[in-house]
This record gives C-alpha cells, sequence and structure tokens, in this order.
C-alpha cells in the first residue's frame, strides 16, 4: 500500500489516524501463505492419488491383486476415519471444515476410494458385466460424502461419476472431444442430466439443504443442458427447429433468473450460448438457399452487427446490475 | 501522453488503495465508502466475467469486418494484403480512440481486444512480403507499436508485449553480429532480463509514474519468468539453438552447456532464498513453480526414475511439506503466517471446480489400455443403458 496517498486521505479527514497508524504498519505485519500452502496440498493429493492409479496399473500382475487392493483399501479407510473422526455434526447450513488438513484427506480418501472401485471391478468383476454399477455406487457415496462432511471437491467428482453414469464426460478439456454427440441417446441424456441439476440446485437453495452447493449443481448443470441442446441443434437435422425453440425457452427462463440472481457469469453464460444457437439457425437458413458471394456479405455482416449489438447488450446489462446491486436480497 | 485524464487515473490509484486496505482491515467500511465517494471513477471496467464476453464479441466483429473488407476489395496479391492490414490497424486503431474517449472504457474488453488488433494489423503489414532482415525489422517495429500503445493507454499487457519484442529484437541483433557472440545469445538475452528487472524495481519507486505501477509490476513478473527460461537448458538447446544453428558454422552443440545446467537448477533456488529473505511472495511462487520445471528439464534429458515413482516422490514432496507449514505457520514466523485472508469469489469456486474436474478426470476415465472402463463411451463403466 502507497503510504504517501493514505497521508493525503488523513490530511483530507476521510480516514482517522488510528487507521494511518495501521496502514503504516501493515508493511511489517506477516504475509499469508494460505493460498500457497494449500495450493501445495492439493497438488500434493492429486499427484499421490494419480501415482497410486499408475502404479497399481503397472505393477498390479508383479505385487499381487490382493495385496494391492489391500493397500488402497487401507488407505481411503485410514482417510475416512480422520474425517468421521474430525467431523463437526451434520447441518444443512454450511459448515467450516474442523482442521486444515481436513479437506485434504477427504479427497484423499474419495480418490482413493474410486480407483479401489474400479480396480476390484477389473480384478475380480464385482458387478460382472454391469459396468454401471461400478460407478454407480460410487456416485451414491460421494454424494453421501459431499453432504456428510460438505465438501464441494466431493460435490464435484460426484456430479462427475453421475454424468459418467450417464455415459458423460464433463471434464472441461475433454467435454466435447469424449463424448459422442452423434448419438441420439446420448443428447437426450444430457439435456435429462441438466435439467435435472438446475432442478436439484433450485430445490437446494428453496429448501436450504445445503443452499451453498446450488451453484455447482446449476454451473454443471446449464453447461451441459447448453452443450446437449446444441448437439441436438446440430445432430437432428429435421426437427432442429423445435430444439431451437428449446433453447430460445430456457434462455429467456434462465435469463430472468440471471438477472433476479444478478449473476453476470450466468448472464454471460446464457447469452453466449443462446448467441451460438443463433448463429447457427441464420447460416443454416441461408445455407439453404444457396452458398455465393452474396451469402458471404450477408454472413460477416451478420456477425459483425450481431458481435457490436451484443457488446452493447452486455454493458448495458452490466451498469444496469451494478446500478441495482443494493436491490440483491 | 496517455488518454486518461490524470484525474481519473488518479481516483482510480486511490481506490485501488483503499480496496486493499479495507481488504486487510486497516480501514473501516466507513472510510471505504468515504473515500469511494470522494474519488468518483468515471472510468467503464465491468465485471470480469463480462470483460470476457465482450472481449470474444469484439475478436469475432474486428475478425468479420476483416473478412468483409478483403471481400469487398477482392483482396489477393500480397501488396494489397499489406495494404489492408494497415488501414484494419488505422480502422482499429480510430475506433480505440474514440470509444475509450467518448465511453471512457478501461480495460473494458473491447478497448484490450482493439489494442492488440491494431498492433498486431501494423505489424503484420510488415510480415507479407520478404524482404531482408524482416525479422529484425518487424521486432523492431512491434516494440514501438506496443510500447506507444502502451503509454498511450497504460496498459500492462502491451507493454510486456514490448518487453518481449525487445528480447526479440536483441535476440534477432544477436544473430547478425559474428559467429563468437551467437554463442552468447542466451547470456545476453539473460542480462537484458535483469536490467529489464532493475529498471522496473527502480520505475516503482518513482511516484511521478504511479499510473503505470500496475504494468511495471507486470514486468518485474516478465523480467524474473525470462531470467529463467533464457537460462534454462531445455529453451536453450530445443528453442533458441535450433534457431542460430541453421546459420552458417554453427553446430548444434552447446560448447558451455553446463553453464545452463547450473542456471536451472541455481535459479529457481535463489528465487525462492530472495523471496524469502526479503518476504516477496512473487519470488517465492515462482521460485516453486520454475523448480518443478527444473526437474522436468532434468527429466526430459536423464531419466533416473519412472513416472510413477517421481510422481509420488512429487506428491509427496508437496503435501508433507504443505501439512507442516500449516502448523509451523499458525503463528506468524519469519514474516509468514498460514491465515486464510478475504472471501472465496464465485470466479475462484468455478475454476476450482474445473481444475479438479480435470485433475480427477483420470480416475473417472482410466487409459483404455488397462481395458478398464469398458463402457460405450469410454467413461468409468458406463453406458447408454442403464
Amino acid at each position: 500500500m502507497d503510504e504517501s496517498v493514505f497521508k493525503e486521505l488523513l490530511h483530507d479527514q476521510l480516514i482517522s489516524e488510528e487507521e494511518f497508524e495501521k496502514i503504516r504498519l501493515q508493511k511489517y505485519a506477516p504475509l499469508s501463505v494460505f493460498g500457497d500452502v494449500t495450493t501445495m496440498l492439493y497438488a500434493g493429493v492429486v499427484l499421490l492419488a494419480g501415482a497410486l492409479g499408475i502404479l497399481v496399473y503397472k505393477y498390479i500382475d508383479s505385487i499381487g491383486h490382493a495385496a494391492i487392493l489391500s493397500f488402497i483399501g487401507f488407505g481411503c479407510i485410514a482417510c475416512f476415519f480422520y474425517c468421521f473422526r474430525h467431523s463437526k455434526k451434520f447441518s444443512y447450513k454450511k459448515i467450516e471444515p474442523p482442521t486444515v488438513l481436513f479437506d485434504y484427506v477427504l479427497l484423499l480418501g474419495c480418490l482413493l476410494m474410486l480407483t479401489f472401485i474400479g480396480y476390484l471391478q477389473f480384478t475380480y468383476n464385482v458387478f460382472g458385466n454391469d459396468w454401471g454399477m461400478a460407478t454407480f455406487i460410487p456416485m451414491v457415496l460421494l454424494f453421501s460424502g459431499a453432504y456428510y462432511f460438505d465438501h464441494l471437491g466431493v460435490l464435484s467428482l460426484a456430479i462427475t461419476n453421475l454424468a459418467a453414469w450417464a455415459g458423460f464426460t464433463v471434464a472441461p478439456l475433454s467435454v466435447l472431444t469424449s463424448n459422442d454427440f452423434t448419438n441420439d441417446t446420448l443428447i437426450i441424456t444430457g439435456v435429462i442430466l441438466g435439467v435435472a441439476l438446475i432442478v436439484f440446485a433450485f430445490v437446494s437453495e428453496e429448501r436450504k439443504v445445503k443452499a451453498h452447493f446450488s451453484f455447482t449443481y446449476k454451473n454443471f448443470g446449464t453447461h451441459l443442458l447448453y452443450i446437449s441442446m446444441l448437439a441436438a441443434l446440430f445432430h437432428f437435422d429435421h426437427i432442429y427447429f423445435v430444439w431451437f425453440l428449446c433453447v430460445l425457452v430456457v434462455s429467456v427462463v434462465a435469463f430472468q433468473q440471471a438477472l433476479k440472481e444478478r449473476s453476470f457469469y450466468f448472464l454471460v453464460v446464457v447469452i453466449l450460448y443462446s448467441y451460438v444457437a443463433v448463429s447457427y439457425v441464420f447460416i443454416d437458413v441461408f445455407g439453404r438457399i444457396g452458398w455465393s458471394t452474396g451469402l458471404a456479405y450477408i454472413m460477416f455482416t451478420y456477425f459483425i452487427l450481431s458481435g457490436i449489438a451484443l457488446i452493447r447488450f452486455f454493458i448495458h446489462y452490466n451498469k444496469l446490475l451494478r446500478e441495482n446491486a443494493h436491490l440483491q436480497r | 501522453m496517455h488518454i486518461y485524464s490524470d484525474k481519473q487515473l488518479y481516483n482510480l490509484y486511490v481506490q485501488q488503495q483503499a480496496d486493499a486496505a479495507f481488504g486487510t482491515g486497516c480501514i473501516d467500511k466507513e472510510s471505504h465508502a468515504a473515500i469511494l465517494l470522494n474519488h468518483k471513477l468515471n472510468l467503464y471496467t465491468p465485471n470480469y466475467f463480462i470483460r470476457i464476453a465482450v472481449a470474444l464479441l469484439t475478436v469475432v466483429a474486428v475478425l468479420f469486418s476483416g473478412l468483409l473488407l478483403g471481400l469487398i476489395f477482392s483482396v489477393s496479391s500480397a501488396d494489397s494484403i499489406t495494404i489492408l492490414l494497415i488501414v484494419l490497424a488505422c480502422v482499429h486503431y480510430a475506433a480505440l480512440e474514440i470509444l475509450t474517449q467518448r465511453k471512457a472504457y478501461y480495460n473494458a474488453g473491447v478497448d484490450n481486444v482493439l489494442m492488440l488488433s491494431s498492433a498486431a494489423c501494423f505489424i503484420s503489414a510488415f510480415s507479407v512480403n520478404n524482404y531482408a532482415d524482416q525479422p529484425l525489422i518487424t521486432s523492431s517495429i512491434s516494440l514501438i507499436a506496443f510500447g506507444l500503445i502502451a503509454i498511450r493507454f497504460t496498459d500492462a499487457f502491451m507493454l510486456m508485449l514490448a518487453c518481449i519484442a525487445l528480447f526479440a529484437q536483441v535476440f534477432f541483433a544477436c544473430l547478425k553480429v559474428d559467429v563468437f557472440a551467437k554463442e552468447f545469445v542466451p547470456l545476453v538475452l539473460m542480462l537484458l532480463s535483469a536490467i529489464i528487472y532493475l529498471l522496473a524495481e527502480k520505475l516503482l519507486k518513482n511516484r511521478k509514474l504511479k499510473f503505470h505501477f500496475k504494468s511495471f509490476n507486470w514486468i518485474v513478473l516478465l523480467s524474473l519468468c525470462s531470467f529463467y527460461f533464457f537460462g534454462n537448458y531445455f529453451v536453450v538447446k530445443q528453442l533458441l539453438l535450433p534457431v542460430w544453428s541453421g546459420r552458417s558454422g554453427f553446430t548444434q552443440v552447446l560448447s558451455y552447456e553446463k553453464v545452463f545446467w547450473f542456471f536451472t537448477g541455481f535459479t529457481p533456488l535463489a528465487y525462492i532464498g530472495y523471496g524469502l529473505v526479503k518476504r516477496r511472495l512473487i519470488f517465492v511462487r515462482l521460485g516453486f513453480v520454475f523448480c518443478v520445471l527444473s526437474v522436468l528439464t532434468f527429466r526430459y534429458y536423464y531419466s533416473v526414475m519412472p513416472i510413477e515413482m517421481a510422481m509420488l516422490l512429487a506428491g509427496a514432496a508437496f503435501a508433507c511439506p504443505g501439512y507442516l507449514l500449516t502448523r509451523y505457520l499458525r503463528k506468524p514466523r519469519h514474516g509468514f503466517v498460514f491465515e486464510k485472508t478475504g472471501k472465496r469469489s464465485i470466479e475462484g469456486d468455478a475454476l476450482e471446480n474445473l481444475l479438479l474436474l480435470e485433475a480427477a478426470q483420470g480416475e473417472q476415465s482410466p487409459n483404455d489400455n488397462l481395458q478398464f472402463g469398458d463402457g460405450d463411451f469410454g467413461g468409468a463403466g458406463a453406458g447408454d443403458k442403464y
């Protein structure tokens, strides 16, 4: 902090002497390394879980299935034992972690559990040919863990498992490449799952059951729903206008909800996805007329004018939401 | 010199200082509100997400405006492309000036993209045709273009690009001199990084330039990164050496490669040590990141252990000291403390979700070679029937 600025503020009587003294002593205050150390812990947990997965895969034949699975199982139980021992009483409200290590031990335990169940199925075929169960059971356990211990990271893992159980990959860098969006069933599943997650978010908030989880549900649900609806728009060539109307209806509702919650993030997400849908329909409609230089002019002009229009739109709503920020409940 | 009024830039600076003081609890809510009221800002900076969206849309508009002009004027030859690029540069810059003066955009997304596009179009105009010393001339023009825009709009990103252009200019200038000088190009660039760092630190002490402090802080970061990278063995051997070894009389062998192994190993440790002594977290953080990169550099050339053992050791190296630090720094020690400050933002939650998903992706979708997860869509056993 620039002391000379605060000297002027003190002179203008905008801050008190006591506050100026605090500012002056601030440069001697200890620096917080909270973010750095928690990042180290996160990285450590993820690297350890990843290393264990590779170790098991490479040496499972030489070390022995039982030994490795016992080791992973023991590690998993130890982590959960620690968490149960230190956890606070269950509450529908947000619970702060009881110890610093709690969140990371829980995360490690959950990652080990996923590895354990997966390799149990691979080694002993516990679920037979029903591979879905190998995802369903961890999903249930992860959701239970997320709610009981109040951990957003575990909730994200649970939602990922839910999506995997339904046949989806929702990791950001592979959501478009790892999913087969030419499959009709997968597209419909994505839409249903997206709607379900959004409904879950709504119920969480209204019933105040872990209301702070609602953002995570809504985040996943919104992206999944829009990606699936856009996939439907691109894939179902004969009825794509129906899907376009679906996108518009969802967008109107989601837009109003984003305004009501004063959420810039969801406002941007809804508008950008809708823009992709509108642009696709525009290009497709004109494309059916027949490609020509004139059409290219129209296309380019459309993108220029629509881009500018949306920029003005965003700036307008940004100002509106900021001005009415005091009205937020 | 800069497009924004001194008063507005000063008010912005005061507001940033007040936010920092309020965030650390040095001033109360009333004082904070009073400061903001007395230092009103007319500069328009939207919310972070709006900024990103507006920037993306500006990219769309800029791209298609270029395509439209190209189509209208039937641009095909190299000369016509050059003229088009210069026209576009002028149009984008004019739009930038008008929008900034009339709407007072400041890091609004639109202005950032227009700065970049006008400079990029101008520089690209000099890259279309081939001529003697093209890289050197292009990098010199880049330095001027980025530098002027950085000063005019007090933009940190443009200043960083100007610095990168300076590195490129010095690099290509060194390549023009004799073989002896070419040998020491990485060391010259490291020296330049050190000079830029010292200059930025000196400028940060000059209160007359307080409106550019944010830019200078980014230059400090850039110079620290460039010093490490130009001394990193992998960067020198795989990226820099191939560029100048194509010239006459040069081989693919570095005659003094041990020097770069020394810098690869020593620089991160020096950063960490300096950061801990001087209580500058930027050095400590960069030091840790570069330690990881140095280990990866070493592993690239000398694979001393399998990847799973390396990950196991790395995991333990992160987790164990991390845990010990949480206990050791519960009370302030040596100028550091493990204490949560500030509230978590929505952006922080969203980013953490995304990072965790990517990291845990392997747990849900293991390697196909494992023949595990035999579901229809490569998920962890799921299929389209359930």
